[in-house]
């Protein structure tokens, strides 16, 4: 597993770098959109954090005077039919949304990483099984199977996170076992079984690390889908539940009645899921550019 | 090539259910959301299985499709 050692590249292309301050302004012009991906995500995870702050009304006070206000004035973005202000909605969902995605990749990580790295390295019979069952598990598409399962789960937030989490799992587990199966049979594998160190520590300690990278660049794309699969679940009113402001939930909800005559309340939802989005795809897309040098196009 | 029909094709499946509550149009995948709602898992369990199906199919459809393709590529008989 080659990580390109990057200081040695930037001195060979002549730059003249110190310290991280340079180097960061140096990667951001070599890779323009992952940079302007990084600015999205960094936006939408400070929205997040800093949401109480930011917002200038609480997301769920109403207010009957202000009932479909026009963006502009006190309500920034205007207000939905409750009267509640849009703008703050749209910064506390940010917060959903970060939670979500977040909690649902890492939780499918987590699980995708010790199914894939048990099932690459002891291989045999628990391989074939988890093989499987992850094929089972992969015959349904992403949003079909995130439904099912918010469906027998019932609707909460860490239903969603666990119901986005599960379809997530077979890729990981699929990506993890691929590299494990070549880095297996690596010298360094067989030296340090030869210093004598136990399966489990070898596994752990010196195969996963090495898998990192095909992770990093899969766990960015994950964000993006879970993401987008937690504003389709709570658009179809399966996801999130009603006190929580969701960014999916508030299209779903003034999609049907008021696209045509408050039509700010289904722009501005929409603007933040597919930024969010194309913020996370293209750092991904940087990532595995810098990461992963063989994938390069 | 062939090989993002197929992704993409279990990919659409997906976005049909969306598409499909969107337009209101009365399709497979706007079924599977209204049984949901009505909490009839029989029709879910069986929706979900045509879904599989489809997706499945395609996936071997275009595994074949390699085959005609690729001459280099053939399946152990």
């Amino acid at each position: 597993m080659a990580i390109i050692d990057h200081e040695a590249e930037l001195h060979r292309a002549g730059a003249n770098i110190t310290g991280w301050r340079s180097q960061l302004v140096f990667t951001a012009r070599r890779y323009p959109l992952g940079a302007i991906g990084a600015v999205i995500v960094l936006t939408f995870v400070f929205t997040a954090v800093f949401a109480n702050f930011i917002a200038p009304f609480d997301p769920t006070s109403t207010d009957a005077k202000a009932s479909l206000a026009r963006p502009g004035g006190t309500f920034w973005l205007g207000a939905d039919f409750m009267g509640r202000d849009m703008f703050s909605r749209i910064v506390y969902g940010a917060r959903i949304s970060l939670a979500v995605g977040l909690g649902a990749t890492l939780m499918g990580g987590i699980l995708g990483v010790s199914i894939g790295l048990m099932s690459g390295y002891l291989g045999g019979g628990f391989d074939l099984l988890m093989q499987r069952l992850m094929d089972i598990m992969q015959s349904l598409p992403l949003l079909v199977m995130a439904l099912v399962m918010a469906a027998a789960l019932g609707p909460s937030l860490e239903n969603t996170i666990i119901a986005i989490a599960i379809p997530l799992v077979p890729s990981v587990a699929r990506v993890v076992r691929s590299s494990t199966l070549s880095l297996r049979e690596q010298p360094f594998v067989e030296a340090a079984r030869a210093v004598g160190m136990g399966e489990l520590r070898i596994a752990v300690r010196h195969v996963l690390p090495n898998t990192l990278a095909p992770l990093i660049v899969l766990g960015t794309a994950q964000l993006g889908s879970a993401i987008l699969v937690e504003a389709s679940l709570s658009f179809l009113g399966l996801g999130i539940p009603e006190p929580y402001p969701s960014w999916g939930r508030m299209l779903s909800e003034s999609a049907a009645e008021y696209v045509r005559t408050a039509p700010w309340l289904v722009i501005f939802p929409g603007v933040a899921i597919s930024m969010t989005v194309f913020g996370t795809n293209l750092l991904g897309d940087a990532l595995r550019d810098i990461l992963d040098p063989r994938q390069r196009s | 090539m062939v090989t993002i029909i197929g992704i993409e094709a279990a990919f659409l499946v997906g976005g049909l259910i969306v598409t499909e509550t969107v337009f209101n149009i009365p399709g497979v995948a706007r079924f599977l959301v209204e049984a949901i709602r009505w909490r009839d898992y029989p029709i879910v369990q069986n929706l979900v299985m045509l879904i599989a199906f489809v997706v499945v199919t395609v996936n071997f459809l275009v595994d074949m499709a390699y085959m005609v393709l690729d001459p280099r590529i053939k399946y152990a008989d």
